[in-house]
């Protein structure tokens, strides 16, 4: 028996106590016989015991209930976010019939104004030339207020909808950064 | 009579559930050992304070998706290992680069291991306790930082091999292969330095 000596993986098993109860008794078994493994054995205690006996870094003694406050606040904002979702949901929605309901009102004026037919026959006609008059002309024919709540009820839209992403997936920002 | 602690896996669903005690009550239960081992592993205590908050902030946030049944130790862990990896990162890109890759000496030391292995002289078993403890500490400092995770996770934070495994996502023999390796190069360290 002492012949075959332990290997590294018997004796690493051993002194780990990662073996089951027969295997260890055969071990204890050589081990009583065969004093080169039981000096390795002895050795691999040595190195575990001092491996255990790693010095553990403390931590700040407060580290504890500032996560513990951070954690809820962070809980806090979770919850808020929550509540505001379905708010800016309805928001966004009446946000986005506005855009398309000025849209509307938007091509209705230009067709009632007759920018559409003046600018066909300004670009259609040669003999035409640009002059401050035309262009006053062109400027007093645009729907300018119904373009702007347009474009006032798209912007609101869109940052909205920003809002909505950022609600539902809070961290996708953190996390690309 | 005293009431025994509630298992992680309790406070979890506990937590899960709204109730803000119990996941106080695993911050508690596990501040102290993540700290010991982003310190352990990034060196700088802002770091490891941040390593640490950001882990239960982790957590909080994907409360609902964290199975329950599962064990969370190992799960708390690894979301503290990857923070560590990120920040290693971040600082010193070459601290972390190998924690995926193997050790070159330790490959050939994989056959000899399997057969009988360090029957050479040991100058550090005659060491005083308090000095070869130093040694040890120093000769950790040398491993590759994949070795210096299985060690710091467990003899410092006392993990069995199967939480190793768990918290590594690495299966259970490799994580016994790492041990091995980590421990037989610290011999050998030992060794030379013992010598010297």
């Amino acid at each position: 028996m002492a012949a075959n000596h332990l290997t590294s993986d018997d004796m690493e098993q051993y002194v780990e106590k990662q073996m089951g109860d027969r295997a260890r008794a055969a071990m204890d078994e050589h081990l009583a016989a065969c004093a080169i493994c039981g000096a390795r054995v002895a050795r691999g205690q040595k190195l575990d015991a001092a491996l255990h006996a790693l010095p553990r870094a403390r931590a700040p003694q407060d580290l504890a209930a500032r996560i513990s406050a951070a954690v809820e606040w962070r809980m806090e904002q979770e919850r808020a976010r929550r509540a505001r979702m379905p708010l800016i949901a309805v928001a966004l929605s009446f946000s986005l019939l506005l855009a398309v309901w000025f849209g509307l009102e938007m091509i209705i004026a230009f067709q009632d104004n007759g920018v559409l037919d003046f600018l066909a026959v300004f670009t259609s006609h040669s003999e035409f030339s640009y002059s401050p008059d035309t262009l006053m002309a062109l400027i007093e024919a645009l729907p300018l207020s119904e373009v702007g709540l347009m474009l006032f009820a798209l912007v609101t839209a869109l940052v909205l909808a920003q809002q909505l992403v950022d609600t539902i997936r809070p961290n996708a920002m953190q996390f690309r950064r | 009579m005293l009431a025994l602690p509630s298992s992680d896996e309790t406070l979890l669903t506990q937590s899960k559930q709204g109730d803000a005690s119990s996941f106080r009550a695993l911050v508690e239960r596990y501040t102290a050992p993540i700290y010991n081992l982003a310190y352990r592993l990034l060196r700088d205590p802002m770091d490891a304070e941040n390593v640490t908050q950001e882990t239960f902030l982790r957590i909080v946030l994907s409360l609902e998706r964290i199975r329950s049944d599962a064990p969370f130790k190992p799960f708390l862990f690894r979301i503290a290992i990857n923070l560590c990896r990120d920040a290693a990162r971040k600082k010193r890109p070459l601290l972390f680069s190998d924690l995926d890759s193997a050790a070159p000496r330790a490959d050939a030391d994989e056959d000899a291991s399997a057969a009988i292995a360090d029957d050479a002289p040991t100058s550090w078993e005659r060491l005083e306790e308090q000095e070869l403890h130093a040694r040890v500490r120093d000769a950790i400092d040398t491993l590759p930082p994949k070795y210096q995770l299985v060690i710091a996770l467990r003899y410092v934070e006392d993990f069995s091999y199967a939480e190793i495994a768990q918290a590594l996502d690495l299966p259970l023999n490799t994580v016994r292969t790492h041990l091995r390796r980590a421990k037989q190069q610290l011999r050998l360290v030992l060794e030379d330095v013992g010598g010297s």
